[in-house]
């Protein structure tokens, strides 16, 4: 303590340098305290926007609510796709990570759900780990059962972060029909999370259209996904909603197709065991009308997720189920090409109709021989009969005379080689040969008998259904084709149109409207006369105009084509048969498309 | 009427020595900890409110018995206490209660208590007893050793424990006693280089979780999940209170239990995300005044010794606030320095009321001699 004894000053000296030393620490410590108000305003203020958005992702959890595809109608609103409420099980990866066995609890929930562990735990990862997925539910099995429900439901207890919520999914009452054209839905792959298509729009475990009309109107049918923003505290127990934010189903698509006439192709085709294409299309607009592929599949598979089973029996299906052959099917056009070589000759002055050839039933380039389909010969042929009974020396004749660059360019000019445009994905383009495209494809030069299996429609030059149809179509409209098309129109609930189809113009062929003339002559010839080859092809009360093809193919059977029109003054219908490894196109395509006519004029029509 | 007027009276007669100003931080300081430990465990249905209001209550009356305490009793007793503390603190190590990874708590009956909460204030004491003791000759370098000595014992059996909080919070508590005792600047300014080079040595010691909290606070995010998770969510939680805080007991992360331990170490997170930047700096200011207060106090005693314990008691306080709401910012490593009177907890408030009774006495001490 202070020694009373001490002098004045020195006790001045010492009470002096006490408070400066006070007064230091009262600096020190003010600094101090400005820095903890600085760092709290800086926090507060110059961050706080950061920080509330941090605390708000925290404490919210998105529940998406799916909204409904939108449904199909064929042209008579008659209902092809629709939707039926289901459950879909899904797993909330941050939550699920809280599980303390996790494996364990993988092990129990594949047990309730018939799948593989590395499968539940393949799906989670592909969430990613971006904070707003791991907060968000991942699907994992769709369309439960109510025995999978009623278990999962339980199993919610001790696991934590299950979910089950109500998903609306497809429901298609009509099994096969039209499945190549509606196409069937499915969870969103790996690779097309990647495409700028889906990129912003679809998250993992979303349903997207995969194939047909489902795959290329995507966007239209798929809806806008609704929100449930949930209050959710740090161990992920839901406390109350807060907002939620309604799905809006997507729009409906009117197709083209005539369900009834799409149903009786598809049975003709059945009935007669064949595997082929049959198409309808009405000339005037494009529309078409009703495309058939057999062997087709049932769509019911697809509803909620492909069945694994099902789904590796149509992929091991060597007869391509799954494929559209109307579009991705690629075949020589065969006999139905000598329309396009026809019309080129005569408008290109190569021949005129007056001339004749001398069919022998064989001709010989050098020591190769080329056969015509009937082995006796036709004899003397003009051009009228050449097309109606299809004579192939006739036109090897006129192929050598208009040689391989005007084959190329007629054959190009009737929409070969080029895609049409169809309102389908995966559409194939074909193949019309030239002396170039040998050189460069195949190394070797262009040979006169490449051009007569050309002038045939055989060898190179290959086309899909679609596109060999529309060589027909040119005639029956008389010189251009309307792109096809399979969407009438888009609609809101209650049929308000949201939108139309507006037919365009795909190609106009540049030939002389009286070359079109004759040839339509010719082609009346082929159905309307007992010699025609597509005679058999002709209905009762109605004048048609066609042409068959009977297609050689390395693989077995010729293939039998027909495509023909009606009616023959003011065109409506062009059908379109094709009948894989079906013999003669007369004797086995035209029937079809003759029933198709009946059908369709009797039948449909009248009605 | 008059009964009730010689109350009055009599009440304004007992606290006419008292300092108003401290009275008044720790009346105000109580009631934002009332209502933040209330926000904070409110909806749990954990007794943590009643709980504190009664400690508060306690604190009150101890704060009354230390305020009529003569300091230089306590400094006198010293001794006695160090030596009895020592004994407490190595029986804790032994038959102490564990809690989060660390002995720190002593059972008695239905209560525990934290010894080294209590020898923050002993520390002070016994080192101011032995200066005085050595007279003039306390700053000797031989007397400084034994002083060294003398916090060196409580502050490894601290560290031991572990409570590398307390224990880190004695060291500059040394140095302000130094200070105050004005001991030669150059000495001062060798001790704290001496500090300076010895404290690697000391985070070699350390346990690994220890150096964790201290790696996390460098850089948060290395583990956000794990020793990372509290420095964020506690960032989180005050950043998003904004200016004018997400109101009373609605803030996102302190009720939905973002925030760790809340009630006791993230205090000031509730407040700050509950009453914004408007609360924080009204809690600031607070503190801001009472520590000026005990400086002030500090400055007004004629005594070194009163000197010195008034200013190691005011910086008990100071540092305590610096730290813990240093850690609720993200400017100081996570330890488990509680914010005084605000944060939950029985020993934590007495002790805060015990520093508060003794600042209050000396305060008194020097109104008794100015009159």
């Amino acid at each position: 303590m202070v020694n009373p004894r001490e002098n004045i000053s020195e006790k001045i000296k010492s009470s002096y340098k006490s408070l400066m030393r006070v007064n230091t620490l009262g600096w020190i410590i003010s600094v101090c305290m400005l820095m903890l108000l600085l760092r709290v305003a800086y926090l507060q203020v110059i961050k706080g926007n950061y920080y509330k958005k941090q605390a708000d992702e925290n404490c919210t959890t998105i529940e998406k609510i799916p909204a409904a595809r939108g449904e199909i109608f064929d042209r008579n609103y008659i209902p092809l796709v629709t939707n039926k409420p289901s459950y879909t099980f899904g797993i909330i990866p941050k939550y699920f990570a809280q599980n303390t066995d996790r494996k364990k609890a993988l092990d129990s929930l594949a047990a309730i759900l018939d799948m593989s562990p590395d499968d539940i735990e393949q799906k989670i990862s592909r969430a990613g780990t971006a904070s707003n997925f791991i907060l968000s539910q991942i699907p994992v099995k769709r369309d439960i059962s109510e025995k999978e429900f009623a278990l999962l439901e339980e199993k919610k207890i001790e696991i934590s972060g299950l979910t089950v919520t109500q998903e609306p999914i497809r429901r298609y009452d009509n099994k096969n029909l039209a499945s190549h054209i509606l196409g069937y839905v499915g969870e969103i792959g790996d690779d097309q999370m990647k495409q700028t298509r889906y990129k912003d729009a679809r998250a993992a475990g979303d349903i997207i259209g995969q194939t047909g009309i489902e795959n290329f109107y995507d966007e239209v049918l798929r809806g806008q996904d609704g929100q449930k923003l949930i209050l959710t505290d740090a161990s992920g127990k839901q406390k109350e909603i807060i907002k939620t934010i309604p799905p809006v189903q997507g729009k409906n698509l009117v197709l083209t197709i005539d369900s009834r006439l799409q149903r009786f192709a598809e049975n003709l085709l059945i009935k007669h065991n064949y595997r082929g294409v049959i198409i309808a299309q009405d000339p005037r607009s494009g529309e078409i009308m009703c495309m058939a592929s057999e062997p087709d599949f049932n769509l019911q598979y697809f509803s909620g997720g492909v069945d694994t089973k099902e789904w590796k029996n149509l992929l091991r299906n060597k007869a391509y189920p799954l494929t559209n052959r109307a579009v991705q099917g690629l075949y020589s056009p065969g006999s139905i090409f000598k329309v396009a070589v026809g019309s080129g000759a005569l408008n290109e002055n190569v021949i005129t109709t007056k001339d004749t050839f001398l069919c022998e039933g064989i001709y010989w380039i050098k020591t190769w021989p080329y056969k015509c389909w009937k082995r006796a010969g036709h004899g003397w042929m003009d051009f009228y009969h050449a097309v109606a009974e299809s004579c192939d020396i006739y036109f090897y004749k006129v192929g050598l005379k208009m040689k391989v660059e005007l084959l190329n360019k007629y054959g190009t000019m009737f929409g070969l080689g080029e895609k049409t445009g169809i309102d389908l994905p995966g559409e194939k383009a074909g193949l019309v040969p030239s002396r170039e495209w040998k050189l460069r494809e195949d190394r070797s030069p262009w040979f006169p008998g490449n051009t007569v299996m050309m002038a045939i429609g055989q060898g190179y030059v290959t086309a899909t259904p679609l596109q060999i149809m529309n060589i027909m179509t040119v005639m029956a409209n008389s010189g251009f084709v309307m792109v096809p098309h399979l969407l009438k129109a888009v609609t809101l609930d209650g049929r308000r149109i949201d939108s139309l189809y507006t037919p365009s113009k795909l190609f106009q062929v540049d030939v002389k409207p009286d070359v079109i003339h004759t040839m339509n002559a010719a082609l009346k010839l082929d159905v309307m006369t007992s010699y025609g080859t597509g005679h058999k092809a002709r209905v009762e009360g109605l004048t048609a105009a066609g042409k068959t093809a009977t297609v050689e193919n390395p693989h077995g059977d010729n293939h039998a084509m027909f495509v023909g029109y009606a009616p023959f003054d003011k065109p409506e219908l062009v059908v379109y048969v094709l009948i894989e490894f079906g013999g003669g196109g007369g004797e086995a395509a035209a029937p079809l498309a003759g029933e198709i006519f009946q059908y369709y004029f009797n039948t449909l029509r009248d009605k | 009427m008059r009964i009730k007027l010689d109350f009055v009276s009599r009440v304004r007669e007992y606290f006419r020595n008292f300092n108003m100003v401290l009275l008044a931080c720790t009346f105000l300081l109580m009631c934002v900890g009332a209502a933040a430990v209330y926000s904070a465990t409110g909806t749990s249905g954990n007794p943590f409110f009643a709980k504190q209001l009664l400690w508060y209550s306690t604190g009150i009356i101890i704060m009354l018995l230390f305020a009529n305490i003569n300091y230089n009793h306590m400094i006198t007793a010293a001794n006695w206490m160090y030596g009895f503390f020592l004994v407490i603190l190595v029986l804790v190590l032994f038959v102490g209660h564990a809690s989060l990874g660390a002995t720190r708590w002593l059972k008695i009956g239905i209560f525990q208590f934290q010894p080294s909460e209590f020898m923050k204030i002993i520390m002070p004491l016994a080192m101011i007893r032995f200066l005085l003791a050595s007279h003039r000759d306390g700053f000797e370098w031989k007397n400084l050793f034994k002083l060294f000595a003398l916090v060196g014992v409580p502050f490894l059996l601290i560290i031991k424990q572990p409570d590398l909080g307390t224990s880190i919070l004695l060291l500059p508590l040394v140095l302000v006693v130094l200070f105050m005792g004005n001991i030669p600047p150059k000495k001062l300014l060798i001790i704290i280089i001496a500090g300076l080079v010895i404290l690697p040595l000391g985070y070699i010691s350390m346990k690994d979780y220890q150096k964790a909290r201290i790696g996390v606070f460098i850089n948060p995010q290395s583990d956000p999940l794990g020793a990372g998770y509290n420095v964020i969510q506690s960032q989180i939680a005050v950043g998003s209170g904004q200016l004018m805080g997400k109101g009373w007991a609605q803030g996102t992360q302190s009720q939905l239990n973002f925030i760790p331990i809340k009630y006791t170490d993230f205090i000031f997170a509730v407040i700050a995300e509950e009453f914004g930047l408007i609360g924080s700096i009204i809690v600031l200011l607070i503190y801001y005044f009472l520590i000026m207060e005990g400086l002030k106090v500090v400055k007004l005693c004629h005594y070194n010794s009163g000197k010195m314990l008034a200013a190691a008691l005011t910086s008990i306080i100071f540092m305590q606030v610096f730290i813990n709401i240093g850690m609720n910012i993200g400017i100081m490593p996570v330890t488990g320095i509680t914010l005084p009177l605000l944060s939950y907890g029985g020993s934590s408030v007495l002790v805060i009321m015990m520093i508060l009774g003794i600042l209050q006495n000396i305060y008194k001490e020097y109104m008794k001699a100015e009159e």
